[in-house]
């Protein structure tokens, strides 16, 4: 088995292919301090590509409510306790946050899920993994996905109305789509190579006539987003809404647009971008593209259990609220930095926040004009200095896409044309 | 939903199991929606609305743990340190009475006086209530924002 290395994890690892990257990665960072779980990417992703008979569990695009749920349910825990039963006690990881690209994280000294070999069945197996139940895919957010009638009663509401169970503790919003790894378990597992990565941009896809529907993909994932459909006997999974990132979509002008889920995202948690690759798979320099920026140089957004092994191209920004080690072990040893600097934001964090979601096409580079100091404050005994910065968006073609300030204008629509688009 | 009641044996359900929290949490949670929102704009009375609004699970667990006094301490806290920025309602040809639903100043009565207004950058800008009711805030004229592709 191959060895690869893994940046995310800090060290090499076992793969079953030799390493291969694309020129440009997709990636995305979501910031879930401010999601609200409105639901409006999932639907936007529903309503989009999964809307078919047969497709009737398949939810590409989810928001969840950790801690207690999960898409399908229990599907972190349950692959966490069997990369611990795998390694008991030495699922660890080693050494500090820095500066190297090569391990920023520090490295992670357990198993990863293409190394977890004593735990494979059968002994062919190359990921370790599992399939989950018929009823693991049945509730896109257990207790907050739909409001139903009585337990057993199908097809009719509860008349006297029903309470729903009170967490009295912490919880956030988890949003989730397929990471499109640089190191996928799906591709590694499945036996027929129908599953392969583009090399233009690092998408992810199953190829529909070459997939007989083992459902070893399905197996593999350890974060479940390859799922299968039974009516056409193939599995089907995220498509990254490639016709946008193409410049397909006639609202582009040709120009790479972000995909569906971002756009819908009426809480500005999302930014998605393509990031140019090194040949060693590291991220290469581009210190003004805003999801470089927000990775490698501000740090604030972590991969989503790196520890896994796949090296996910999606990254989250943590919730403040939460404690400290279960965000550790969701998103590895860079969550008390990434917390500390969103907390307090520098000047040029506070401007490129600006810059999520005020358009649809992908921001390939930005600058920032600096403005007049506005005020200082203190804020939980810290300084907070604002400074009316105009941060502006070019595109791929190298054309402004749009420029925002710090000091935020707000539109308000009149009531009498509240509906009047 | 789920139709079973959860099977206390399974490991992974969470029945009774105890989640590592303190009151600490609650208060850091309290802090993130205060400042989240007073970036976005809200008001004190937006803030404390959010807050006692039983819809809102996260923000109102926060509000009954810890009383109304302490969440206005952070709302103001929150406030002093992100909600001092002057900001504006920008709407084409549109009073803020109109915008807020208070009484008719103008009147724009087509889509293509709409259009026409914004060709000519004839863009009105007036004080968001906030920035009213905050002393430190100055009330903008003029501006405009940023142009979305």
């Amino acid at each position: 088995m191959p060895n690869v290395h893994n940046w995310q994890i800090g060290r090499e690892m076992n793969y079953p292919y030799t390493q291969a990257f694309p020129s440009r990665q997709f990636a995305f960072v979501f910031n879930i301090n401010r999601c609200i779980a409105c639901q409006s990417c999932t639907m936007a992703c529903k309503s989009t590509w999964t809307f078919s008979k047969g497709q009737e569990h398949m939810w590409w695009a989810n928001v969840e409510t950790k801690p207690y749920g999960g898409y399908p349910q229990f599907w972190d825990a349950k692959i966490l306790d069997l990369l611990e039963k795998s390694n008991p006690g030495n699922q660890q990881w080693s050494g500090q946050p820095s500066a190297d690209k090569k391990k920023p994280y520090g490295q992670f000294d357990g198993k990863t899920i293409f190394e977890a070999h004593n735990m494979l069945t059968p002994d062919s197996a190359r990921v370790l993994g599992y399939l989950p139940t018929d009823e693991e895919w049945n509730s896109p957010n257990i207790f907050e996905d739909n409001p139903v009638g009585k337990k057993g009663v199908r097809n009719e509401l509860d008349k006297e109305g029903a309470t729903l169970p009170e967490h009295k503790t912490w919880f956030f919003y988890l949003a989730r789509i397929c990471n499109h790894c640089s190191y996928p378990a799906c591709l590694a597992a499945c036996p027929r190579k129908a599953i392969y990565k583009r090399p233009e941009d690092g998408i992810v896809l199953i190829d529909q006539k070459e997939c007989r529907g083992y459902r070893k993909c399905v197996e593999a994932c350890p974060y479940k987003k390859t799922m299968y459909r039974g009516n056409t006997r193939v599995s089907e999974k995220c498509v990254a809404c490639y016709p946008r990132i193409e410049g397909k979509d006639p609202e582009s002008g040709g120009q790479p647009m972000e995909t569906r889920c971002m756009a819908a995202c009426i809480g500005q948690i999302r930014m998605q971008g393509l990031v140019k690759m090194n040949k060693d798979g590291t991220w290469a320099e581009d210190r003004y593209n805003p999801l470089y920026y927000m990775v490698h140089v501000a740090k604030v957004a972590l991969p989503l259990y790196p520890q896994f092994g796949t090296e996910p191209n999606g990254y989250y920004i943590p919730p403040r609220w939460v404690p400290r080690d279960y965000l550790k072990q969701m998103f590895g040893p860079g969550v008390d930095e990434a917390i500390e600097r969103y907390s307090y934001p520098d000047r040029e964090l506070l401007a490129v926040l600006q810059l999520f979601r005020r358009s649809n096409l992908i921001i390939d580079r930005y600058e920032i004009k600096e403005g007049e100091k506005i005020y200082e404050a203190t804020l939980r005994g810290r300084k907070i200095t604002m400074y009316n910065d105009t941060v502006i968006a070019y595109g791929q073609n190298g054309k402004e896409i749009f420029r925002t300030q710090v000091e935020e204008p707000v539109h308000v629509r009149p009531n009498k044309h509240a509906n009047s688009i | 939903m789920p139709f079973k009641d959860p099977d206390p044996t399974d490991p992974n359900m969470l029945v009774g199991v105890m989640l590592p929290a303190d009151a600490e949490a609650t208060r850091d949670m309290a802090y993130v929606f205060a400042e989240e929102f007073a970036r976005l704009g809200y008001s004190r009375e937006q803030l404390l609305w959010l807050f006692k609004n039983p819809f809102y699970g996260g923000a109102h667990g926060a509000y009954r743990a810890l009383g109304e006094n302490e969440t206005l301490s952070i709302i103001d806290e929150c406030l002093d340190a992100w909600g001092q920025a002057q900001f504006s309602i920008l709407d084409f040809g549109f009073s803020i009475e109109e915008a807020t639903g208070a009484n008719s100043v103008s009147d724009v009565d087509s889509e293509q006086t709409r259009r026409q207004v914004e060709t000519e950058n004839n863009i009105a800008a007036y004080s968001a209530p906030r920035a009213i009711q905050n002393p430190k805030s100055k009330i903008q004229n003029g501006g405009s924002g940023g142009s979305d592709a």
